[in-house]
């Protein structure tokens, strides 16, 4: 402790004041603006890479409006990446632009940075960004500290560090904290606006809130090991930090020089601008292409770009808090003498009316009333003060959300309306900046991309282009930045033929036929689309992303087919890197598929990826061969409920067993063993054919394919036969459809077993002619499958049956089926009326030979 | 009439909380220094700490005249910002509606909220499809009322008419099994917090609830049996989800020690061993969530495999070894006891288990000794 509170008397000196912020905290701002117009420093320096000092006129332009972010890029040389850090460049090959990295640096209204720029600028301190740049803080680093599948685009004020301090944990713990947002919250914002009595009081507030902070971001790096702060860079921005205040601080001019910085790095600094400065031996790589421009932002993108470094969450309600607590006292006309405003409660007021009022224009079936207005309000500020709050926080008013606005169970009910109000607080705002910013880096990324691909985008003329996806990875690249545009929905180029591996047509075909004709319209749609990133593969991510955020949206109930699609089209574009999500999504949709013909689809689709992964460049996707076996076993686990099958689906599903049986000498990998276990397919066939209630259709198929597998020998399947075969005339459409189903299985039985042959007769003999004619064309489905050659040898083993060597002619008549079947009908209408006149006698000797011929 | 017990009787098979932890209670009353709101007997702070705990500290107070300092037990594991939301509402207007899945304490916590606010936790509602208007506001001694006529006398008062003239909290557990028009008896109750008594004349025939009254409601929304509830009585109650432990460290340290509880009360002496309880938790949890921690997916039965199941389980499994084993725990206890609760009236349940046994008992069973003994018990699961 002695450490910290040494610290804490550096902090704020008569030459350097060192003010550490939370990034996006409206309260460190309040009180950073506070301290500038006490303090009238000289010089403001503000953590952020060095080279954004020369975008400081344009930041403050009055036209540029917040949310906003700079964007920063650069593509390191091949050469000179240092070694250990290949895990860091993009997954390579396939990528259609030159490696590189990017990041955005966002700035709000009420971010500490940009109040710091603003207020110390209009009183006239030198402002500027000290800070290493990005191409040096990502060239210095050793070691990716990001999981595999994070998007490359990170913030440049990732918070890891506070989310696992185990301090902070325990402090969350004890203040009865949800997590480290919500102490902060507690401990923080909670002291926004609170100023004290008279201007002695009111530096003293601003003075032990800098302390409080510094306090935090103490213990919360006393938790980091030093080794991971070299690793991740830290160090070595702290470095660049120190050597740039040392020589603003040389300059011998009166005032006090202002660093604001993030609290976790503030807590070293003082030592190491005291310290003499280490011979640093840094590399001077040649970074190229350096790109830093100002971009236009949105609450919405912040919020999500902050969900994966967990910055400060809900922006809009943030920014609100802030504004409500700058307006002063007197300012304020609208209040009744004597009731000061509380920003806290006048935010959390306004919220829950808003949200209120949305569900009504909503027409949602949870429509909620004043009076449920009233009461969250009620309870929020009840829970505040319980909580010791001045009024109630960010987690209070969710709380009053919870307990008064949702009427039901959370998980149900709840999910829609807290989608709302988190939604309500995240925002929709997007920023403005000026023309000068220059043109959005979407727009430059295309017309570069373009021209390397040597598509003509200098006139409007429609051209075509052919595609060999297959032999070369130029033309795949091309092949990616078309699909994307489409996805992206930018009108340039259209599909006109060629394998689609989404649909699965067209696979036999080498090449893409595409016709491309650039259009202002084009332009116009990437500016447009500009917002969801600045490079083609960031914004099809994003794109790609909320499309994956849909599908988990409808999730349930939806085939697992709808999500394979996804992840084909994400192949498609090159975005390899998101599959690790989809995969997940797509393994919970199996589990939920209650139905076997769409599992077996998916499991055909996941293996036409797989199998196409050469021009998909899907090798990577180790998830896939893990998702088949899944899906496989899944299927295995439908098949207990195959007996359930409605007979209108059961060739459906006799052909969706087929595909699975199929599968069973598939091997997806090459190792010895096999990949799918056949003992699960089996085991439950073998018990469906006694299920009473199965389909005759699949009773039978199944049969035919147990028997193809050697599990049911010749005597067993014939006594199936012979049961289906014997039973009761009723069930004419069972013995028929078991036929049906076993010669679609196993054809080879109508010739290699005259036994076989032997009980069909017998079924056929048990016909009278009506009957016959009625069955006659479900017969006719049953061996359509043979080839020519097959039926001769079943006429052959026919005609053997009944001690002829041929069956004879066979004549086809040129008549059609329905005339044929009329002229049938005719014919045994004639007879039957022979019979009643006692005449069949003398049509007793040609009706057996005549049997014979009429199948075919 | 109002019903409290003030001690313990070794007889009683589940005494009330306010019985139960009275030390506790005691401890927390000494020791209150926050506002306490009218007809509360501890302050909403005290509350809280009473359910959550005190984090280790031990209190000081007076205990059967000596001087003693007692720990206040966490006695209700998951999250606490609900319980400061169901104080919260306690002390408003609305009621207290505690909805969630079979087994996730919500009576439980009922029971603890009503103990430590009005120091009673027996002024209950039993819902049930038979409960009668009756049963909410009062009924009549008839043979006074006919020898004497409507009197306060021959009034005999429901749960809910002495809460409300005694200023407590009445307990109505399982609302939304008694039928749609009986429930909506609570709507205007709620709202005037005034009973009529249509049959007194006077003062008698309007009772106002005294300060501290109110309703804590439970429910499962989503079970066989229960009714929808009306638009009007959701408007007066606040619905707050009761959700099952998804903290896997801390349900393995519910179902030890709520296990060894219930085994102290049998008197017997068993060992269970760390490893087979982490079995047993992880199983539940995987059919739970339909998901285990290597990724597997897995169907969920319907049944719900709540916490209370686990700690029912484990106890029957160690007494399943106490009496027909040999005193030790073994994860074929565990797969025996489990077909009970798995099994309930879904005959797709024992497939379902079956599948998780063959997909994911099994590769585990070829690590650990443990899950392999639960791997073989699979020959009981006989459809």
């Amino acid at each position: 402790m002695a450490g910290l509170t040494a610290l804490l008397d550096r902090l704020v000196t008569p030459e350097v004041i060192f003010f550490p912020v939370r990034h996006h905290s409206p309260a460190c701002a309040w009180h950073l603006e506070k301290l500038i117009r006490e303090t009238s420093p000289r010089a403001v320096l503000i953590e952020g890479p060095a080279s954004f000092t020369s975008l400081t006129k344009l930041m403050l332009d009055p036209r540029t409006k917040a949310p906003f972010a700079v964007y920063t890029s650069f593509a390191p040389p091949e050469e000179k990446l240092p070694e250990g850090l290949e895990s860091l460049a993009p997954q390579s090959t396939g990528e259609f632009t030159p490696e590189r990295f990017a990041a955005y640096y966002p700035f709000c209204d009420y971010s500490p940075e940009l109040v710091a720029l603003r207020v110390g600028s209009a009183q006239g301190a030198k402002v500027a960004f000290i800070d290493l740049d990005y191409a040096e803080q990502v060239l210095s680093e050793q070691k990716a500290r990001t999981e595999p599948a994070a998007p490359r685009v990170e913030s440049l004020l990732g918070e890891r560090h506070f989310k696992r301090s185990q301090y902070l944990q325990a402090l969350a713990k004890r203040a009865g904290c949800r997590d480290h947002n919500d102490l902060w919250d507690h401990l923080f914002e909670t002291r926004m606006a609170q100023a004290g009595e008279g201007a002695k009081e009111n530096v003293k507030s601003t003075q032990a809130f800098v302390r409080d902070v510094a306090a935090w971001c103490y213990l919360a790096r006393a938790d980091a090991p030093p080794e991971e702060l070299a690793m991740d860079g830290t160090q070595a921005r702290e470095a660049a930090m120190a050597t740039a205040i040392r020589k603003e601080l040389r300059k011998d001019q009166k005032g006090p020089v202002l660093v604001v910085t993030g609290g976790f790095h503030t807590v070293v600094l003082p030592d190491l601008v005291r310290e003499k400065p280490a011979k640093a031996a840094t590399e001077e790589p040649a970074a190229e292409g350096v790109m830093t421009c100002l971009v236009r932002y949105s609450f919405e993108q912040l919020d999500a770009l902050n969900g994966y470094a967990a910055g400060m969450p809900s922006p809009f309600y943030y920014d609100q808090l802030w504004r409500a607590a700058r307006n002063p006292a007197d300012a304020r006309s609208d209040l009744p003498d004597g009731i000061k405003p509380e920003p806290f409660l006048e935010v959390a007021t306004r919220f829950l009316v808003e949200l209120g009022q949305l569900t009504r224009t909503k027409k949602m079936a949870a429509a909620l009333s004043p009076a449920d207005e009233i009461a969250a309000l009620e309870q929020a500020r009840r829970l505040a003060a319980l909580r010791a709050h001045p009024g109630p926080t960010r987690e209070d008013l969710l709380d009053g959300v919870r307990s008064c606005y949702v009427k039901g169970a959370i998980d149900a009910e709840g999910e829609v309306l807290l989608g709302l109000a988190r939604h309500a607080l995240t925002g929709s705002a997007i920023g403005e900046v000026p023309a000068e910013a220059g043109v959005p880096p979407l727009v430059e990324d295309f017309r570069r991309q373009a021209q390397t691909l040597r598509l003509n985008i200098s006139d409007s003329i429609r051209r075509k282009l052919s595609l060999d996806l297959y032999r070369k990875t130029s033309h795949r690249k091309s092949s990616r930045f078309l699909h994307s545009l489409q996805f992206l929905g930018v009108p340039f180029a259209q599909f006109l033929a060629g394998p689609d591996f989404v649909r699965g047509t067209g696979l036999e075909r080498l090449h893409e036929h595409w016709d491309y004709q650039w259009t202002p319209q084009t332009e116009s749609q990437l500016v447009e689309a500009s917002i969801y990133g600045a490079t083609m593969e960031e914004a099809a991510t994003n794109r790609l992303l909320r499309a994956i955020a849909e599908l988990e949206e409808q999730g349930r109930g939806r085939s697992a087919a709808a999500g394979v699609e996804i992840l084909t089209q994400a192949c498609r574009m090159g975005l390899h890197r998101h599959t690790g999500r989809l995969a997940g999504l797509i393994g919970a949709q199996l589990a939920e598929d209650p139905s076997l013909v769409s599992v077996v689809a998916a499991i055909g689709q996941l293996l036409l990826l797989w199998e196409s992964r050469e021009p998909l460049e899907a090798q990577r996707l180790t998830e896939i061969p893990q998702l088949i076996r899944a899906a496989y076993e899944r299927a295995c686990y439908l098949l207990h409920n195959v007996a359930d099958t409605p007979v209108e689906k059961a060739m459906d599903m006799l052909e969706s067993l087929i595909k699975l049986r199929e599968l069973l000498g598939v091997r997806i990998d090459d190792k010895a063993e096999t990949t799918f276990d056949a003992a699960l397919f089996w085991s439950p066939l073998e018990s469906l054919s006694s299920e009473p209630r199965c389909p005759a259709l699949l009773a039978g198929g199944v049969a035919g394919l147990r028997h193809d597998a050697g599990q049911l020998d010749e005597g067993a399947l014939l006594s199936q036969v012979t049961g289906f075969v014997n039973a009761s005339t009723s069930q004419a459409a069972d013995q028929v459809a078991f036929l049906v189903g076993l010669l679609r299985t196993c054809p080879e039985l109508a010739w290699r077993q005259p036994a076989f042959i032997e009980a069909v007769e017998r079924l056929l003999d048990r016909w009278d002619d009506d009957e016959f004619i009625k069955r006659l064309p479900h017969l006719r489905l049953a061996f359509a499958g043979l080839t020519p050659r097959e039926t001769d040898r079943v006429g052959a083993v026919i005609a053997e049956l009944h001690g002829g060597a041929q069956v004879g002619r066979l004549l086809k008549l040129d008549v059609d089926e329905a005339d044929a079947l009329a002229a049938a009908k005719v014919n045994a209408a004639v007879k039957k009326s022979l019979r009643l006149d006692g005449l069949e006698e003398w049509f007793e000797g040609g009706e057996r030979r005549d049997k014979g011929d009429e199948r075919h | 009439m109002s019903t409290t017990i003030k001690e313990k009787s070794p007889r009683m098979v589940r005494p009330p909380a306010e019985v139960v932890y009275a030390e506790e209670l005691s401890a927390l009353a000494a020791n209150d220094a926050g506002p306490k709101p009218p007809g509360w007997r501890l302050s909403p702070r005290a509350v809280r700490q009473f359910i959550v705990g005190s984090d280790g500290a031990a209190l000081a107070h007076t205990w059967d005249g000596k001087k003693t300092r007692t720990v206040v037990t966490q006695k209700f594991y998951g999250d606490d910002a609900l319980v400061e939301r169901c104080i919260v509402t306690l002390l408003g207007n609305r009621g207290l509606l505690l909805v969630g899945e079979p087994g996730t304490a919500k009576s439980m916590l009922s029971e603890l909220l009503s103990a430590a606010i009005s120091g009673n936790s027996l002024l209950g509602i039993q819902g049930t499809a038979g409960t009668t208007d009756d049963q909410i506001k009062y009924s009549w001694n008839y043979a006074l009322l006919l020898a004497e006529g409507p009197s306060p006398r021959a009034l005999v008062p429901s749960p809910l008419y002495t809460a409300m003239k005694n200023g407590a909290l009445v307990r109505f557990e399982e609302i939304t099994r008694c039928q749609p028009e009986i429930q909506d008896t609570l709507v205007s109750l709620l709202s005037d917090k005034a009973m009529q008594v249509p049959e007194l004349s006077g003062s008698d025939g309007v009772l106002f609830a005294g300060k501290g009254f109110n309703l804590i409601a439970t429910a499962n929304l989503r079970d066989r049996g229960v009714h929808e509830m009306s638009s009007a009585l959701k408007r007066r109650l606040n619905f707050e989800t009761v959700a099952p432990l998804s903290d896997k460290v801390m349900e393995l340290k519910l179902v030890k020690e709520q296990t060894d509880a219930l085994l102290r009360e049998s008197g017997l002496n068993i060992e269970c061993p760390a490893d087979v309880l982490d079995l047993l938790v992880t199983t539940f949890n995987d059919l739970r969530h339909g998901r285990t921690a290597e990724g597997t997916v897995v169907e969920k039965p319907s049944t719900v495999m709540s916490t209370a199941e686990a700690v029912a389980v484990s106890h029957s499994a160690a007494l399943d070894a106490a009496y027909f084993g040999n005193a030790r725990l073994e994860g074929g206890h565990v797969a025996r006891q489990l077909l009970g609760t798995v099994l309930k009236d879904n005959p797709d349940d024992i497939k379902r288990l079956r599948q998780y046994f063959d997909v994911v008992v099994k590769v585990r069973g070829k690590d650990s000794k443990v899950w392999q003994q639960f791997y073989e018990a699979r020959k009981w699961f006989r459809a």
